[in-house]
């Protein structure tokens, strides 16, 4: 009889298991595409351990989101049942078992060479790598294989989970809104969880660690805590119980410190900006294509190859920004902000960035602004005498975790020393208080 | 509207709802916000969509982050079991001291949303602000009823009576802020 579960081992969860119909997906080529795109673009070029791929990160998640999906499942109480009938009945928690498992496999299918790497400049407006991930999750190439499943699975159904109702236009119930939570939440999403663990382990650094199975363990789903006497909200939403609340501690300082070490590492960043400044050169129209039928040929291997030629051919589309990859020869920081500069002034690397260009060629300046997912973000807590509070409330960590929100300004190394030596002389002009308006 | 004068926007409604007595966490300057722009006209630029307690705005929610990593509003614990309430701060307020001609032209639209929102909760915001996306939904000419049927039906927890009610003070509403001055961007 024909074997209809396989293993694959993971570092991080040990075994993965996948049934027949999933390792189908396994085996399509939009997810074997995601074996050729690194999870943290040009990180490795800062964490020379740091060359792990999509396609692992995809199976974790799909691993953690099935764990959480069956601690939630068991544990509803009366009250969530009441509210969510998809929650009553062996035939649907199956179903939307499989679809949340398919979901969490083909949520990252769109990314682009080098995953976030100029998706904001590079694709036309409107696009993002969720929206090229619906298109591919509904596209000829995987339909007949969302149809041959038994039962047959919703591809619809996919695309809201794997996205969630931030990046996918239809409405969506409160039942569909909690599975998404469990891959994409802001809080509890377990795509977060798999990816600081992973990325923590392939970089060589501990941040990214917490107690992700205490965590899973204590997920519920709940009420909002109050937010005042007379506002109490009904929609149920991802909480843990009190006993997880440390455990979710942890997953928001981790979250912190990985922002803060690796993923907005100044050089990390400089590296994606000149690889970005690379790809608007060498891509046809300075855009990556939305269609999907060019994405099996759109990966990082294509690109590397493509900037490894032209960082050799002066004549070459990108050959600067290429010749600055290879040979290490990237801008240098010359400022990052700091919350006294930003007291003053709530843009102050902008404003140096702007100052800076009308001194010095532009083409040797760069300015970059990157805002980090939210501190910790509030959610509820199912506290031991049945009362639900606020997260905020009840964990005195999680109202300081800091929230992310940097500017870098970097410079061609070889002006590097004059332009410092002019912030020095300027500093105080440019990061002033606003000035008032003139009155009408 | 730049991002610099949409942050002293959203600091100075913030104060205003703070000062006025009203609970003020993140539900409530997202639905003050939606009836600012939405309601009031005042060309805030965010991105609502029928979410958690209505209308909601992810884009909002991130600016709002962005706003305390910039100290302009502050995040403050409650006792339990309570959610936190948002506040503006100095550098908020003197971010919004920079803009007074702005600020000063939309006193009148300001004082509104925040008269509205000030004595209400979650619940009840969360009608209006959905009886606020009905009436703008692309179909002129409904009747008041077949507005409350919408709004029931997007939301099926509120009942027949109260979704009239909530249709019908927006209509109000809207009438007030119609005899209001047009705002430029």
């Amino acid at each position: 009889m024909a074997k209809n579960v396989h293993e694959i081992r993971d570092p991080i969860h040990v075994f993965i298991r996948l049934d027949s119909d999933e390792r189908k997906i396994l085996n399509s080529q939009p997810f074997q595409r995601l074996r050729y795109i690194h999870q943290l673009a040009m990180s490795y070029l800062v964490y020379p351990g740091a060359t792990h791929r999509r396609f692992e990160h995809s199976l974790g998640v799909m691993e953690l989101a099935d764990r959480a999906y069956q601690v939630l499942v068991q544990s509803a109480n009366d009250a969530a049942r009441e509210q969510l009938p998809d929650l009553n009945g062996d035939d649907k928690t199956r179903y939307w078992r499989r679809v949340l498992r398919m979901a969490a496999l083909c949520h990252d299918l769109g990314h682009l060479p080098f995953s976030h790497a100029g998706e904001a400049e590079l694709l036309p407006p409107g696009w993002d790598h969720e929206r090229i991930s619906r298109a591919i999750i509904l596209s000829d190439a995987m339909r007949p294989l969302w149809e041959d499943m038994t039962p047959p699975i919703r591809p619809m159904d996919v695309v809201k989970l794997a996205l969630g109702p931030r990046k996918a236009p239809e409405p969506f119930s409160m039942w569909e809104t909690i599975l998404s939570e469990i891959i994409v939440g802001d809080a509890f999403g377990v795509d977060r969880m798999d990816y600081l663990l992973r990325d923590s382990h392939h970089a060589g650094v501990a941040y990214g660690k917490f107690d992700h199975y205490r965590l899973i363990d204590n997920l519920r789903i709940l009420p909002p805590a109050p937010a005042g006497d007379r506002s109490q909200g009904t929609e149920l939403s991802l909480g843990v119980e009190e006993g997880g609340i440390h455990s979710a501690e942890a997953l928001m300082l981790a979250r912190y410190f990985m922002f803060s070490q690796l993923y907005l590492h100044p050089i990390r960043r400089i590296y994606d900006i000149h690889l970005k400044d690379f790809l608007g050169a060498w891509l046809p129209g300075a855009c990556f294509p939305t269609d999907v039928a060019a994405y099996p040929r759109l990966t990082d291997n294509e690109v590397t190859a493509a900037y490894l030629e032209a960082a050799r051919r002066p004549d070459k589309p990108g050959h600067d920004p290429a010749r600055r990859i290879v040979e290490r020869d990237h801008f240098r920081v010359l400022y990052s902000s700091n919350p006294d500069d930003v007291r003053i002034h709530p843009q102050p690397g902008r404003a140096i960035f702007d100052a800076a260009v009308q001194s010095f060629p532009p083409e040797r300046i760069r300015y970059d602004r990157v805002v980090g997912k939210r501190g910790a973000p509030e959610f509820p807590v199912a506290m031991r005498d049945g009362r639900v509070v606020s997260s905020t409330a009840r964990s005195q960590v999680l109202p300081t975790v800091p929230r992310f929100l940097v500017e870098y300004v970097f410079v061609d190394r070889a002006i590097h020393a004059d332009v410092l030596a002019w912030l020095d002389a300027h500093r105080t002009d440019i990061i002033k208080p606003l000035e008032e308006e003139p009155r009408g | 509207m730049d991002s610099i004068k949409r942050a002293a926007v959203l600091a100075d409604l913030t104060q205003r709802l703070e000062q006025q007595g009203s609970w003020c966490g993140e539900t409530h300057i997202q639905k003050a916000t939606y009836l600012a722009q939405a309601l009031a006209g005042i060309p805030t630029g965010f991105e609502f969509i029928l979410y958690k307690h209505g209308p909601f705005s992810f884009d909002l929610s991130d600016e709002l982050d962005v706003l305390q990593a910039q100290e302009i509003l502050a995040s403050v614990p409650q006792r339990m079991p309570y959610g936190p309430r948002i506040r503006t701060t100095e550098v908020g307020r003197k971010l919004r001291d920079c803009f007074p001609r702005m600020v000063g032209e939309l006193d009148g639209r300001l004082a509104l949303v925040a008269g509205v929102v000030r004595d209400r909760g979650a619940t009840d915001l969360e009608r209006l602000a959905t009886a606020l996306l009905v009436s703008l939904e692309p179909a002129a000419g409904r009747s008041v009823g077949a507005k409350a049927a919408r709004l029931r039906e997007l939301n099926p927890h509120v009942g027949e009576a109260e979704a009239r009610a909530a249709v019908e003070e927006i209509e109000t509403l809207q009438g007030r802020a119609a005899g209001m001055a047009e705002v430029g961007a």
